[in-house]
């Protein structure tokens, strides 16, 4: 069962304009979600009410949207039934968390997941997003949903953008995981980015001129493309890897790196992998703080160059 | 840092709604951009500012969480978590919007962010009906209406796990 929906192109998602400080109640006329009998003047009142105040609704929209991001996205979504001042707070939302998580879906979970991003997105009144974040189990025909859901990101111009997409389904191979697609590669918006079970595989330069802190787990990397990363992160302070295969140096020259944390290398299932991350030699001369934990240690660890390191937590 | 508390001794004067005076240290001042950025112009130190929207027992508890987060050095951000985490606990919800617009107001993010947090947890896993209760939000969509809304955002209402 295909669970893309093609006729859902990325274009489609309208651009709107920013959040401003008055009664939300007029700004919702991009889409309608009133009923034909709409009536704005006439608002039946419930005399028991009358005299408490509803000290939370006269929020500043602001406040309130902050307020909203706090909550799970769903439930945030949900407050649009409160009220009419609610109908569409919840719209200009500036961080996105999608997670699908649980150890048990259908197929049929995860297309109403699908339905409820894209209807997320379609509706969302945010010009610029802070965090963009989806967690949810993967099957290969998934990969368009999940590219439409990074383009809306890079178009919103995330500042964090965080996948983690588990293989759905028993014995799948590291072959079929999303990969991640090329246009990730060169944005200046990201700031924070976290790549969990997501093939890392850039074709040409890495550009990433603003990105401070990235971690990735769960995958196989090649020194070519840690090389491609880290120079074309000029910015980049903290790097995290977990659960990695692939290589056995890391060299991390950036003047700009000042702590790298490496945990738990990738389960070894055969001869040759074992051979493969059978050790592991650190070069990295501007490293302040280094933090290994976890089953690295089958990897007979190497420290290179790490002259001005203040600071070590080997657990 | 204690030291560097003990050399400031400037201080200025915060005036409440209800006319309450408090003397307060410069660097604790310094927690809210709002005065930050008068300190920054013009204002001398020596002049009162009033907060006409925010009464002393706001103000109070405002500068409260202002000087713990103050004084306390960055290594000190567990002691600081326990603290936020008390300083919010059993407050009623007319105090607890109070502190909010007064956060707003004087901007202290992070005494806005935890108040926030308050608001959404209180929210968190309960039924709209109850939420509406709580707030006293009056429900001003006709049951046509609030059906119809729910039927054109069914997709968000619709459960996976």
């Amino acid at each position: 069962m295909s669970l893309s929906n093609s006729d859902r192109s990325i274009n489609n998602y309208p651009a709107k304009a920013e959040i401003k400080n008055e009664s939300s109640d007029s700004d919702c006329s991009r889409r309608s979600y009133r009923s034909p009998g709409y009536q704005p003047a006439k608002r039946p009142r419930t005399d028991r009410r009358k005299t408490a105040i509803d000290r939370l609704s006269e929020l500043p929209d602001h406040v309130l949207v902050h307020m909203l991001s706090l909550l799970p996205i769903r439930e945030a979504i949900q407050t649009l039934v409160l009220s009419r001042r609610w109908k569409s707070l919840w719209t200009y939302v500036p961080s996105l968390h999608f997670r699908l998580f649980n150890s048990c879906v259908s197929v049929r979970d995860i297309q109403r997941f699908v339905t409820f991003v894209d209807e997320t997105l379609i509706r969302s009144n945010r010009s610029k997003l802070e965090k963009f974040e989806v967690l949810c189990w993967y099957q290969p025909n998934f990969a368009s949903d999940v590219n439409r859901w990074t383009k809306f990101a890079v178009w919103k111009g995330a500042k964090e953008l965080h996948l983690s997409l588990p293989l759905a389904g028993l014995g799948s191979g590291g072959d079929e995981c999303y990969e991640l697609p090329q246009y990730l590669y060169t944005n200046s918006s990201f700031g924070d980015l976290g790549f969990s079970r997501c093939s890392v595989v850039p074709e040409g330069v890495v550009a990433w001129k603003s990105l401070t802190r990235l971690s990735i787990g769960c995958v196989k990397l090649s020194e070519d493309v840690i090389h491609k990363i880290l120079a074309g992160s000029p910015v980049l302070e903290i790097l995290e890897l977990y659960k990695f295969k692939g290589f056995n140096r890391l060299r991390v020259s950036n003047s700009s790196v000042k702590k790298l944390i490496l945990r738990n290398v990738w389960p070894i299932c055969t001869t040759e992998e074992y051979m493969d991350s059978s050790k592991l030699e650190i070069s990295a001369p501007n490293l302040r703080s280094l933090e290994i934990t976890g089953c690295l240690a089958r990897k007979n660890c190497r420290l290179g160059d790490v002259s001005l390191m203040q600071r070590s937590n080997l657990t | 840092m204690a030291s560097s508390i003990e050399n400031n001794n400037e201080k200025l004067t915060l005036k409440s709604s209800d006319g309450e005076e408090f003397l307060v240290e410069k660097h604790v001042a310094l927690q809210s951009t709002l005065l930050q950025n008068m300190l920054d112009s013009d204002c001398s130190s020596a002049d009162v500012i009033p907060l006409p929207k925010i009464d002393a027992r706001t103000l109070a508890l405002v500068l409260g969480y202002c000087k713990k987060h103050a004084d306390a050095s960055s290594s000190k951000q567990g002691e600081l978590n326990s603290f936020d985490s008390e300083f919010l606990k059993d407050m009623d919800m007319g105090a607890l919007f109070n502190l909010v617009l007064a956060a707003n107001f004087m901007e202290i993010k992070g005494l806005l962010d935890i108040a926030a947090q308050k608001i959404a947890d209180t929210i968190k896993d309960k039924p709209h009906q109850e939420v509406r209760e709580i707030f006293h939000v009056e429900n001003d969509y006709t049951p046509e209406e609030e059906a119809a809304v729910r039927e054109e955002n069914r997709w968000a209402f619709e459960g996976f796990p």
